[in-house]
């Protein structure tokens, strides 16, 4: 997908586990995973704000635009 | 009557699907093992006691197309038990459903035809041959309330595709 989320880097910055996360978001840990992994189709914008609230970050840190070769290209 | 769930019309619909079931399979069953076998023995060729048994030429033909009818039906039904299965545990949008939907349609398109045919076929046989085919009915005709029912599932297939896609993309939307 064209949209990467840097889920894992933030909460590698923050120090934060996924769980403790899940319990301040109040996403369940198998959403928050389907997130981390990128195979989520969209993103609510509760979900991302309560997701910034928590990690004390800006919606452009979370989520990064890649060109489709680029991507392509990273995975090879 | 709710709609969805333990107890539901499809529920109901779903155990008149079962006995129509038996039902064909035992039609079946006694054509085969009684009324066929009947035809091969020599003392048994008069049909009249059969309410308008077909000429013996087409028995064979008429045989197959009841069997053709009852294989096409079990299936139908069993594609109609599958959706309602999903229907009782309140979770019809499942990619599955289009696909059966699909299936009945074409089961449903695939016999009409087939029907059509015969009845042509049967309708020149008597043109060709007279009176070795007279007391058939061999006419030709569009059932248009099947093409309706064809044309519904169609739709509805379309629908539940569409359907377990939205679905699917709900399930991922975090």
């Amino acid at each position: 997908m064209a949209i990467r989320v840097t889920l894992d880097r933030v909460l590698l910055e923050r120090r934060m586990s996924l769980t403790e996360l899940c319990d301040r978001v109040g996403v369940t840990m198998a959403n928050l995973s389907i997130l981390k992994t990128g195979k989520a189709k969209a993103v609510r914008f509760s979900t991302l704000e309560a997701l910034c609230r928590e990690l004390e970050c800006q919606p452009g840190e979370l989520l990064q635009f890649v060109e489709e070769n680029q991507e392509r290209d990273a995975a090879e | 009557m709710k709609a969805l769930g333990k107890n539901s019309l499809a529920t109901f619909l779903n155990t008149i699907l079962v006995l129509v079931s038996w039902f064909l399979w035992a039609a079946l069953a006694v054509l085969f093992l009684f009324g066929l076998p009947a035809l091969v023995i020599d003392s048994f060729h008069d049909l009249s006691w059969v309410a308008k048994a077909p000429p013996p030429a087409l028995v064979w033909p008429f045989s197959i197309m009841f069997a053709i009818f009852v294989l096409a039906t079990q299936v139908v039904i069993s594609r109609l038990r599958k959706i309602f299965a999903t229907l009782i545990a309140g979770d019809p949008f499942v990619p599955e459903n289009a696909t059966h939907l699909r299936t009945i349609w074409m089961i449903l398109v695939g016999f009409e035809a087939l029907n059509m045919a015969f009845s042509s076929g049967t309708l020149l046989a008597q043109r060709v041959f007279g009176e070795m085919f007279a007391g058939l009915r061999g006419e030709f005709h569009m059932n248009w309330s099947l093409w309706l029912a064809v044309a519904v599932l169609v739709v509805l297939a379309e629908i539940f595709n569409e359907g377990a896609k939205m679905r699917q993309e709900q399930k991922l939307t975090i």
